[in-house]
């Protein structure tokens, strides 16, 4: 609000147009979203290559047109009381932001954005399941004046403490400790099936030199040819892979967490990240919904753990990376951050526990995973060394005796408490959760009961908020029915509260 | 930020200790709506298919083994509407005085209670069949993510403008 406000109350500063290095990020932007249907599409439309190419000609255009198209038509404009927005060509659209419903703005910048010049800038307003309006390409000072035109969110010089910085240790041990190993094995799988659909006999005239393409095929057919041949030599190049994904995983975490730190600002938190790209993203307090405290499997082993946020105004497709709010603490420093997140929330709460049906429920659900595994190794779909067998039996036979050992201190370690205005929710021992929720900002809450579950009377009471990514879901899970019941009086409001 | 745990809850009559007795039913008619929804979708699905393979764009070996010869995937279109089919048991709405229920699934149940101080929008939509059967489906939309959009299909129209009118007023009151 630091416009003059000259004049009437309404268009100050005139119809502006995004930079147009936006074309540049968009055609990226656009390539990179549609590079998995082209593979699946390249698969499934046809094996001769006039088919592809036309396909990906086909779409090139249509996303060039778009792309384009809304370049001329974009336009904004800063008006005294918010955002004005108009695009579209053929359907013409026009927004209009008020300054009172922007709940964050964030700015990111590529290495490539920083060449140039520009910035992405994103306002997030409440209420909203994606980003309410995202300026792809803005020059420096055009996203200045819109900063500050928006208020004192990220530009008032108020006392700044750093609150977290991701120490060099933080990194490494954040990347060593991310199993990565599914999407890589995945990525692999799909590039050897690439390969090997290219075989020279469908592309090439007999007789025709060697393309990069047959060399390589002949190249994978001869390696494979080479380790299958050995036992030995296939679990050494499973552990070679392994570890190179691991490797991996930690370069990737030293590189992305670069720079990361949370910086406490008056009643704002801001998040700043990136080496090559870099974004800073101002966090309202109390915007904040829920806090989720998790240590995957290896992490809790060895005492870390990692802490989530979900904002009001984010959600949907919005990245689970980009809510990461500290990416690697020592579970005894977490609660320090929950407290630098939510003051007055209490430590010590009084811990219900919920129906002791969880440790049956828990040794099922790891009995179901081990199948895969059996099937595999008696029933020999994949054909198997003998050799192969004894070892796979006693992997089984380890996980099943681990399922059973933590059934008891998983049941131990799940439980709920309502306290001050806050619902604590933790689950799980070897990979413990733990939510944190705002009762005043719950949005619904869901009771589910599986067959198993009816037969035992029991339910889990699913908690709904707003901005929740895809993969995060807080419940309690089996409460008796009568409780579940109660619990969902209580946390769903009459009156709609306000946060304060 | 509290709500008030220890006040006296609001009398909620019959429903709160046996809500199962309660709950609304959809019009039975919404199962000719499902069936012949489902119906079409696999019509549709399968005529794609078959011109797919008469202009060669799918020309696969497995195509032939498993979609085009009797195999036990011919199971999933009957599988599928059977399906829509039996969950009709386990629909079910009720309007309390503070909040909406409902309820749905036949494996796994779910009962969602939408306060009705949090919704933001309530709408209803007909289909061509729904309409042919005279039926409404309502929706209800929060700013929550799971029931950011919450449908209660198969309600007779006239039910399902009066239910509609209701919650948009009583929301509107208690979100005052």
């Amino acid at each position: 609000m630091s416009l003059p406000s000259e004049g009437e109350g309404k268009s100050s500063t005139g119809w502006h147009h995004l930079h147009p290095a936006m074309l540049w990020f968009e055609a990226g932007r656009i390539l990179r979203r549609m590079l998995v249907p082209l593979l699946i599409g390249g698969f499934a439309v046809s094996s001769r290559e006039g088919g592809f190419r036309t396909f990906i000609i086909v779409s090139a255009i249509i996303s060039a047109f778009g792309f384009v198209s809304s370049y001329l038509s974009f336009r904004y404009q800063l008006t005294a009381d918010g955002i004005e927005l108009r695009e579209g060509i053929f359907t013409r659209r026009k927004r209009h932001i008020a300054l009172a419903r922007i709940s964050h703005i964030s700015t990111h910048q590529s290495a490539l954005a920083r060449l140039i010049g520009v910035v992405r800038l994103d306002i997030a307003t409440e209420g909203g399941s994606e980003q309410e309006a995202s300026f792809t390409a803005l020059s420096l000072s055009a996203a200045e004046k819109i900063r500050q035109h928006v208020g004192d969110v990220g530009s008032v010089r108020e006392e700044e403490r750093t609150l977290y910085a991701a120490s060099l240790r933080d990194r490494v041990l954040a990347g060593a400790t991310t199993l990565q190993i599914g999407g890589a094995a995945a990525m692999g799988f799909l590039v050897w099936r690439y390969v090997r659909r290219l075989k020279p006999d469908e592309s090439l005239e007999p007789g025709a030199p060697p393309t990069f393409f047959s060399g390589a095929t002949a190249y994978v057919d001869e390696l494979f040819a080479a380790i299958s041949a050995s036992p030995a030599l296939i679990v050494l190049s499973i552990i070679v892979f392994l570890l190179g994904i691991w490797a991996l995983s930690i370069v990737v975490s030293i590189v992305r967490w670069q720079g990361f730190r949370i910086i406490e600002h008056g009643a704002e938190l801001h998040r700043q990240s990136g080496v090559f790209s870099r974004s800073r993203t101002v966090i309202a307090r109390d915007r904040i919904q829920a806090v989720e405290v998790h240590a995957s499997l290896v992490r809790n082993l060895l005492g870390y753990a990692q802490i989530a946020i979900v904002t009001a105004g984010s959600g949907g497709r919005e990245r689970a990376r980009s809510r990461i709010f500290i990416p690697l603490t020592s579970l005894d420093r977490a609660s320090d951050y929950l407290l630098a997140l939510w003051p007055d929330v209490r430590e010590d709460v009084d811990w219900q526990p919920v129906h002791a049906y969880y440790r049956r429920q828990h040794i099922n659900r790891g009995l179901l995973l081990l199948l895969p595994l059996t099937i595999v190794a008696y029933i020999n779909v994949v054909p198997l060394y003998a050799a192969m067998l004894v070892p796979m039996s006693l992997i089984a036979l380890g996980l099943a005796w681990l399922i059973w050992r933590t059934a008891a201190p998983s049941f131990a370690a799940t439980g709920f408490a309502l306290s001050d205005g806050y619902l604590h929710v933790r689950r799980g021992a070897v990979s413990p959760r733990r939510w944190l929720v705002a009762t005043s900002s719950i949005q619904a809450v869901i009771l589910q009961q599986s067959l198993m579950q009816r037969r035992h009377g029991v339910m889990n009471v699913v908690i709904d908020v707003n901005g929740l990514a895809n993969n995060q879901r807080i419940a309690i899970p089996n409460l008796p029915r009568a409780q579940a019941e109660k619990m969902q009086m209580e946390l769903t409001p009459r009156g709609l509260p306000v946060l304060s | 930020m509290s709500i008030e745990p220890a006040a006296p809850q609001p009398e909620v009559g019959a429903a709160k200790q046996s809500p199962d007795a309660s709950f609304e039913r959809l019009s039975p008619n919404v199962r000719i709506v499902w069936l012949a929804s489902r119906t079409v979708f696999w019509l549709v699905v399968i005529t794609g298919l078959v011109i797919a393979r008469e202009i060669g764009i799918i020309d696969a070996q497995w195509w032939q083994t498993w979609v085009f010869s009797p195999s036990p995937v011919w199971l999933i279109p009957p599988a599928h509407i059977a399906l829509r089919l039996l969950s009709y048991a386990g629909w079910g709405y009720q309007l309390r005085q503070y909040d909406l229920l409902v309820r749905r699934g036949v494996v796994t149940r779910e009962t969602i209670a939408i306060p009705l101080a949090r919704i933001q929008q309530v709408g209803t939509s007909s289909s061509l069949f729904e309409r042919l059967l005279g039926l409404t489906t309502l929706s209800v939309r929060t700013a929550g993510t799971r029931t950011a959009r919450t449908r209660i299909p198969g309600l007779p129209s006239e039910r399902a403008s009066v239910l509609r009118d209701a919650l948009s007023q009583k929301g509107h009151e208690l979100a005052e």
